[in-house]
């Protein structure tokens, strides 16, 4: 007797139209079984099924607590460990335009088509040169370049461009066949804090230990490392160091004291001589040399 | 001076000796008499006060010049002399050539 009458409940829950009411037929379909109410026709449960069920209050009142939790957990949708979202980071940038010169080896100054480009640590490949790297975050940035030129390697000086919102900073650079360098210097095995240098007859500058030179002509130089300490004048020289284009070479020089007395290194002379030429001793020292001083007078 | 010029630069190749002359209180028209008078070739630098206070020669070190001064070829001071009469330029040519053998 009951079978029959829970299929046409469920027909009824699942087809609105049949049903006349939805929420009687759903809340009948509930009722009926838990509460043990006979219905025994059709036409009670379609007419006055409902009544019953809001009969109920136990019902009733669970449901509506169950329609308030649901409320309530839409409402809260947000748990609060989660990150609330942000708009996306506004970046400021800027445009490098690149004007490279490159100095051929014969001595003539062109513009190469392409160069290599590195803008701080990225690699930018190949670019076309007298053009624009267009957004640019904003920064400073250490830009290398290096240009092929009939098959030999040129290379510039790495220079420190700024990039700025809504500007374009030129980047100017000669390439040209030069190396660098990778000095130490180092007083009775022990490095020493800092050193004044020499390359050939240009005085690079006191700096640190140990320091690289960039932009050195490729060939063959001579290195002379010199610096006081305790009043005491200490030297060495280093010859025929070669260094090649857009490659570095790592030199150690070995310091010992000078003093003007037999047995010591001797003291660097740099003078005018009569045809207004600086005259070095250091560019001499593979040699044996001999030395007069003299007065006019 | 001429005397170096002759046993020393004259007497050994380029590549292996270097002879200068330095001086401080000249003026460059004296220097460029004193090279015309005697034919000299070699380097002769002028107004070096800095290297002799570098290698301590003048009234004030009690080291009246002329000095001589040798060097090797490991830039090592060999010989240093004071004085006008302190070696004669044969001996200090044999020196050189010691030197250049070493």
């Amino acid at each position: 007797m009951k079978n029959p009458m829970v299929i046409n409940w469920k027909i009824d829950a699942l087809s609105p139209p049949a049903c006349g009411g939805m929420k009687g037929g759903v809340f009948s379909s509930y009722v009926a079984p838990r509460s043990g109410t006979m219905i025994t026709k059709k036409s009670d449960r379609l007419e006055g099924g409902f009544q019953p069920a809001l009969q109920s209050w136990c019902n009733a009142s669970f449901l509506l607590s169950l329609l308030t939790l649901l409320i309530f957990l839409s409402c809260g949708e947000n748990p609060p460990d989660k990150a609330p979202t942000l708009p996306p980071p506004v970046e400021w940038r800027g445009d490098v335009y690149l004007n490279i010169r490159l100095q051929t080896a014969a001595g003539d100054t062109i513009a190469p088509d392409m160069i290599i480009v590195v803008l701080g640590a990225d690699s930018l490949g190949y670019k076309r040169n007298l053009d624009t790297l267009h957004n640019i975050a904003e920064g400073n940035y250490i830009l290398k370049v290096y240009g092929w030129w009939q098959g030999l390697l040129y290379r510039a000086s790495p220079q420190t461009i700024i990039v700025e919102y809504n500007r374009t900073v030129t980047a100017e650079a000669m390439l040209t066949r030069s190396g660098a360098l990778y000095v130490t210097v180092q007083a009775s095995g022990a490095l020493v804090s800092e050193f004044n240098l020499k390359i050939d007859s240009d005085t690079v500058g006191v700096g640190g230990n140990p320091r690289c030179i960039d932009g050195v002509p490729m060939g063959t130089h001579k290195l002379t490392a010199f610096r006081s300490e305790n009043s005491l004048d200490y030297e060495g020289w280093v010859k025929n160091i070669m260094v090649n284009a857009a490659e570095t070479t790592a030199v150690t020089i070995d310091l010992i004291v000078v003093a003007p007395d037999s047995g010591a290194h001797s003291p660097d002379i740099e003078a005018l001589d009569a045809d207004g030429q600086i005259w070095a001793l250091s560019d001499h020292w593979d040699k044996v040399i001999y030395i007069y001083f003299y007065e006019s007078a | 001076m001429p005397s170096a010029q002759t046993y020393i630069r004259d007497a050994y190749p380029d590549s292996l000796v270097a002879v200068c002359s330095i001086n401080m209180d000249a003026t460059l028209d004296w220097i460029l008499t004193y090279r015309q008078q005697y034919n000299l070739h070699i380097p002769l630098l002028h107004h070096a006060g800095a290297a002799f206070q570098r290698y301590r020669i003048g009234g004030q070190f009690g080291a009246w010049p002329p000095a001589h001064i040798i060097i090797d070829k490991r830039g090592v001071i060999r010989w240093r002399s004071i004085g006008t009469f302190s070696i004669a330029m044969q001996d200090a040519a044999r020196m050189v050539g010691e030197l250049i053998r070493e």
